[in-house]
């Protein structure tokens, strides 16, 4: 009888362990479950609200590739990835967007006043740099990351843009190489400015307008900083670039 | 009599499925155990893996050994030695039949309880927890957009369940007393009887299919849709009811030819 009595005590102290051990599968659907607010303009995810960003096409924040789901307050978390919106979270957690559609961008209330204001006023773009994504060895994980240009021929392209002259592009061989972006001093803010590209060994910048393509040759003084950079993008993105990265717009579709 | 049946079919069943829902508690059990050590080690990994395909080759053995069980006890109670037995105890065909078929249902609906109780033990804690939120939650939102239909289609579901699983013992049974007519290899004619009724399905069902394809509009089936577009909740209840019907029907087509190949063809072995 005392040992059925301690298998007794013993079955249940071991049934309780059940009852009260979690499950890190569900540990981590909840870290990626967000709610909406009482509105739809507010969303409160990991303890924190954040508030809808006025619209702006040029907010380019760093994205995790994981999704998070947010959904209405009662929705239990096994069906939040069923049920609930599909949205993205910046790697700094300040920033939620849809995935699809509209691209709403949500933004963490304690910057909110900051970014909005940042949106509302146009914020400056002021910077040219590159845009790429490379593979880390040692994380053995892709990153997205920024090549900038010096500001001599940052404002050589300011130049150019303002007063160059614009030909339309009448080659057909020519070396497209990257797209540069026009951002804000942090990157928060970009926007596509042109592509450089190589027309028989002279560089230019190339853009599209409703009459085609145009382009504004870049003096060759430039050539040495452009081509150490282009030596620094190849070696991070693997692309050979002696003969272009085999893109040519002129023949797409 | 019919009561010394029952007992004697259900400790019958319990001598083959109660050794099997240990097995399959204590599986569960130790899937259960096996999470409480949760991490990302491969040792963890192929334990966890190797626990749960040992579960779930425990349901499905669960479930496929009550069907066997239960074709290989009709044979054998009823078509070979044993039969000079049955048939002497005062216990009609019919009464044979029902208590096969009727022990059948009630161990397949304690295999199923088993099955939800192993569940439980392998989600339980947090995931339980979870899942429960999960039903009620949407409980909640078919039964706000179904707008009162919703517990006649789960009684409705519920008794289609019952006699489509009554059908499917009965076809078996049926299949079985026609092989047993045949003199020799009456397994095997059982196994031909039922390709047979197979294709016999296939066939009326290709051939319904045609006919409706052609004299659909003379037999009102543009009507037939019109009418499910237009209240699509009220003519589930239709549907869920004329499916049960037939198989109803067709159960009874079984059970019948059964009972009387029983009682005017029976050929012991």
């Amino acid at each position: 009888m005392k040992i059925f009595r301690k298998i007794l005590i013993f079955l249940s102290v071991f049934i309780m362990l059940f009852c009260f051990s979690g499950c890190d599968a569900l540990d981590e659907a909840r870290e990626k479950q967000g709610y909406y607010g009482e509105s739809m303009w507010n969303i409160s995810y990991k303890g924190n609200v954040y508030k809808m960003l006025d619209r702006c096409d040029t907010l380019f924040p760093e994205y995790e590739n994981d999704l998070i789901f947010i959904t209405k307050k009662d929705v239990p978390v096994l069906l939040s990835a069923f049920l609930g919106d599909k949205f993205l979270v910046s790697e700094d957690e300040v920033f939620i967007a849809e995935n699809y559609g509209s691209y709403e961008v949500f933004c963490r209330a304690d910057k909110f006043e900051e970014i909005n204001g940042r949106i509302k006023n146009l914020e400056e773009l002021t910077e040219y740099a590159v845009y790429y994504t490379s593979y880390d060895d040692e994380t053995e994980d892709f990153e997205n990351k920024w090549l900038p240009f010096s500001d001599e021929l940052s404002a050589e392209f300011d130049y150019l843009l303002a007063n160059g002259k614009v030909e339309a592009m009448m080659e057909i061989n020519y070396n497209y190489l990257f797209d540069v972006m026009l951002t804000s001093e942090d990157r928060l803010f970009c926007q596509n400015a042109f592509s450089l590209v190589n027309i028989n060994g002279n560089y230019s910048m190339v853009g599209e307008s409703a009459e085609g393509l145009l382009k504004i040759g870049i003096p060759a003084e430039y050539n040495e900083e452009i081509e150490d950079m282009l030596k620094i993008y190849s070696e991070e993105t693997d692309i050979n670039l002696e003969f272009g990265n085999g893109f040519n717009p002129q023949y797409s579709y | 009599m019919v009561r010394k049946l029952f007992k004697h079919e259900f400790l019958s069943y319990a001598r083959i499925m109660l050794p099997i829902y240990a097995v399959l508690i204590g599986v569960s059990g130790l899937n259960r155990l096996i999470q409480l050590f949760e991490q990302d080690g491969v040792v963890y990994g192929i334990a966890f893996v190797s626990s749960i395909i040992a579960y779930v080759v425990s349901i499905v053995l669960a479930l496929v050994l009550t069907y066997i069980n239960a074709i290989t006890r009709y044979y054998k109670n009823l078509f070979t030695g044993e039969g000079y037995l049955s048939f002497t105890l005062p216990v009609t065909p019919t009464q044979h039949l029902w208590v096969k078929s009727v022990t059948v249902l009630a161990v397949e609906f304690v295999t199923l309880l088993v099955i939800l109780g192993s569940v439980a033990i392998i989600t339980s804690g947090d995931v339980l927890t979870e899942i429960f939120k999960s039903i009620g939650y949407l409980y909640n939102e078919a039964e706000y957009y179904l707008k009162g239909h919703l517990p006649f289609y789960i009684a409705e579901v519920l008794v289609l369940m019952l006699v489509t699983s009554f059908t499917s013992i009965m076809m078996f049974y049926f299949c079985i007393t026609l092989g047993q007519l045949a003199r020799k290899n009456r397994v095997l004619a059982a196994v031909g009887v039922y390709f047979g009724l197979y294709m016999l399905s296939q066939a009326i069902y290709t051939v319904g299919m045609i006919i409706l394809s052609i004299f659909g509009e003379q037999l009102g089936i543009e009507a037939l849709f019109t009418m499910i577009a237009e209240r699509p909740l009220q003519s589930a209840h239709w549907i869920l009811g004329s499916a049960a019907l037939l198989y109803l029907l067709g159960s009874a087509v079984y059970f019948l030819i059964c009972r009387a190949i029983i009682k005017n063809k029976l050929n012991l072995e």
